[in-house]
């Protein structure tokens, strides 16, 4: 009888052993050894080269560049994500409404997430260049959208937004189509207006979505290096050096793979915390 | 309730799980880098080399270069006519991107023993080869096999990669940045084709000239230089003065860089920032590319670059204005002492341990620097030829009469006196403090920084960066 308790018990944990064991492999040793190296100073060949404690985190905290860096990559991702959902939104409701020929525009609207972000990023750098590029041109300006300081990251944000369109675009018409049609029917026959009828049904309906892409969206802009990488390494100065790019240059240009994995952790309980925050949110999404 | 909490851990592990993918990057990375970033590449090298396979039996060596375009090309010739020459070596080349991340690629390698048994560094890779103790000096092969007499190689070239006394490397594709400049462009201003500018002070005087605009939009600007850290070491050896303490880590390991205490990094900072400032030259950011299309469409009337673009430029032109090549410009100081500093490709022979292997690797490299190969290489590209025998070659003479704009960098180089401000610094974080250079300098240039903040930053990250190498390499 208690052997019986105790398999009943223990069997669901076996399921689980297989994809544990890849967990583990990939995710938890790596996560360890990040830990670990966290704590030591390297060598350039990244082996370690003596115990460290805890300075690195304290230069870390306590050092200028790593601050902007933090301070980058909050804006950015602010701008990203306000960006991109808001995008999807617009193009998905306007994706939603029955016109001839709209199956056209549905395509072109997902169209950008068939793209890699690297081609993406050396397209616009065309269609930025200061003065041969396209956008100059149309606007009849002069401006370095990539190598002038006031601009570079708002260029590069919206790169990424339209990188991020075509995922939001999908999800929230995906969710629209699930909206149940008699609640706008009501709302008509109540004289609701567009902006009331979406506010009041439209929105809390397809919430659900709207925070799993908050979540999503969040995590990719505090991902964020493709484009940084080519379009402009950080710069101008450190204008665009996010922390994962920040990362890459410790440890893989400087060869310091210790304050890399330092900077890691870092980020790692930023998006914890950010992720916690946004569960606590969660208790306002209808389901 | 015990089996809820239980459950409340594992599902807590698990979101940590899909968490850490952020991190998972860092140190899972590290190990895997070599084999998966050496995928792409060979699938590329495999194409351009016309899918060709080892023939049977013969033994394979790997060739790493960091060459794209029709620079690209011209190596992998050289590669494909050393396999068609012979039955019993065949090379596999490589394409691993640009300098940097070759050398990224090869850090990882080296210690995972996926290393190349040839590959193609830049000269800010030297010392950190050097120090790896994977790669094995080229004169100690010299010296069971004495196929090249040192006394032939540029003596600039001797000096630069003479380390610990001992010659390490062949130098494949040596280049040093020259101005080049639009002659239809001086014409046209009134200007004298035929007489550039030779230093900053000049051209400060006939850029006004230069600039042509349309309106309030500019469609000429005089200069246009992007923001290298190459072109400030050369600014500085220009001047006579030097980069790093120690005579440039040339005599003793250096312990820090000199150019904040001598100077010269102030004049070149403020001189670069005031042309900028008068509109005289043009900031294109950091990317050597933009540079260049501005120059190639007629957008700017001189720039800089590489000798090793110059068949890239002169093809990119046409016949849309002439081209000329002059020596770079320089900034004053003791000009006198100071010249150039080499740069550019070498070929190391890897140490895989085993010897068959080195052998047949040696072969290559003694192949791909033959005075004809080299002088043939040199042509289609615009580089230099490291072995002096070349220049001797038939070809080569004739080439050079034809096309005066080759000639410039040789002169160039051979009017550097030999010092140690010319033999340029040995760092092992030299990508490092020239990023860091980089980045401040276009602060300063954006007016987000002065000048004597961005040398005290450059100098104390630059100074700490070497004091961390020189603490984990014993």
């Amino acid at each position: 009888m208690k052997n019986q308790n105790l398999l009943k018990t223990i069997t669901p944990y076996l399921y689980l052993v297989p994809a544990f064991l890849l967990f583990a492999i990939f995710v938890f040793f790596p996560f360890g050894k990040t830990l670990y190296l966290s704590l030591h100073t390297t060598d350039p060949n990244g082996d370690v080269s003596f115990f460290n404690g805890f300075n690195n985190y304290i230069n870390i905290l306590t050092s200028a560049n790593f601050m902007n860096s933090l301070k980058v990559t909050f804006k950015y991702a602010i701008l990203i994500v306000a960006g991109s959902i808001f995008m999807g939104l617009v193009t998905a409701l306007f994706a939603n409404e029955k016109v001839a020929g709209m199956s056209i525009f549905r395509s072109i609207y997902a169209l950008p997430m068939a793209i890699s972000s690297a081609s993406v990023a050396i397209v616009f750098t065309f269609i930025f260049h200061p003065s041969l590029g396209m956008l100059n041109y149309l606007l009849k300006t002069n401006i370095a959208w990539l190598i002038d300081i006031k601009y570079a990251l708002m260029s590069v944000s919206i790169v990424t937004i339209w990188m991020n369109i075509g995922l939001n675009f999908i999800f929230i018409l995906a969710a629209l189509q699930s909206v149940d049609s008699s609640l706008y029917e009501a709302a008509a026959i109540d004289g609701a207006k567009f902006l009331r009828k979406h506010w009041s049904i439209t929105l809390p309906s397809i919430s659900p979505t709207l925070f799993f892409l908050l979540i999503i969206n969040v995590i990719n802009s505090f991902q964020a290096y493709a484009q940084i990488n080519l379009m402009t390494k950080g710069g101008p100065g450190k204008a665009t050096s996010v922390i994962v790019y920040e990362i890459y240059q410790e440890a893989f240009m400087n060869n310091r793979f210790g304050i890399a994995c330092t900077e890691s952790v870092i980020l790692f309980v930023i998006i914890l915390i950010l992720t916690l925050l946004q569960f606590k949110l969660e208790k306002k999404v209808n389901y | 309730m015990k089996t809820k909490k239980v459950k409340q851990i594992v599902s807590a592990l698990l979101c940590a799980a899909v968490l850490t993918n952020v991190l998972v990057g860092c140190s899972g990375g590290q190990k895997d880098a070599a084999p998966a970033s050496s995928g792409q590449p060979a699938a590329q090298g495999e194409k351009s080399a016309g899918a060709a396979k080892a023939p049977e039996g013969a033994r394979v060596i790997t060739f790493w270069h960091c060459m794209g375009g029709n620079i690209g090309e011209a190596v992998e010739d050289i590669v494909n006519d050393f396999n068609n020459s012979q039955s019993e070596i065949y090379v596999q080349s490589d394409f691993q991107g640009a300098y940097d991340d070759a050398l990224t690629k090869l850090k990882a390698a080296m210690p995972a023993g996926n290393a190349p048994d040839v590959v193609q560094m830049f000269e800010l890779g030297t010392r950190y080869l050097v120090d790896s103790g994977f790669a094995i000096p080229a004169e100690d092969m010299l010296a069971d096999d004495p196929a090249i007499n040192l006394d032939d190689i540029e003596p600039i070239l001797r000096n630069y990669y003479t380390v610990n006394d001992k010659f390490q490397c062949i130098p494949f594709n040596p280049s040093t940045p020259i101005m080049y400049y639009n002659k239809t462009a001086f014409a046209e201003a009134g200007l004298d084709p035929e007489n550039p500018p030779t230093t900053f002070a000049e051209i400060e005087e006939i850029g006004p000239k230069l600039l042509k605009k349309d309106g309030n939009r500019v469609i000429q600007y005089p200069m246009s230089l992007f923001i290298y850290g190459w072109f400030f070491e050369n600014f500085v050896a220009g001047m006579g003065e030097l980069y790093a303490n120690n005579n440039n880590g040339r005599t003793e390991r250096a312990t820090a860089v000199a150019y904040d205490q001598n100077g010269s990094a102030k004049t070149i900072m403020e001189t670069w920032k005031h042309l900028v400032d008068e509109g005289i030259i043009v900031n294109y950011g950091r990317k050597s590319d933009e540079n260049k299309n501005a120059f190639m469409s007629g957008q700017a009337a001189m720039t800089f670059e590489s000798t090793a673009q110059l068949t890239a430029i002169l093809n990119g032109v046409g016949d849309r204005f002439e081209v000329g090549t002059a020596y770079l410009p320089m900034m004053g100081g003791k000009a006198d002492e100071g010249g150039v500093i080499i740069g550019g490709g070498n070929l190391w022979l890897l140490d895989n341990k085993d010897e068959q292997r080195k052998k047949d690797a040696w072969e290559f490299i003694k192949y791909a620097t033959s005075p004809e190969v080299a002088a043939e290489f040199s042509r289609k590209t615009g580089y230099f030829c490291a072995n002096t025998k070349a220049y001797e070659t038939e070809e080569m003479k004739k080439y050079l009469e034809e096309n005066p704009n080759f000639q410039t960098a040789i002169n160039q180089l051979h009017d550097a006196p030999l010092n140690y401000a010319t033999q340029g610094a040995s760092l092992g974080v030299f990508s490092e403090i020239r990023a860091t250079f980089e980045q401040n300098m276009e602060l300063v240039l954006q007016n987000g920084q002065s000048v004597d903040d961005a040398i005290a930053a450059i100098a104390s990250s630059a100074n700490d960066a070497i004091a961390n190498y020189n603490a984990t390499v014993k």
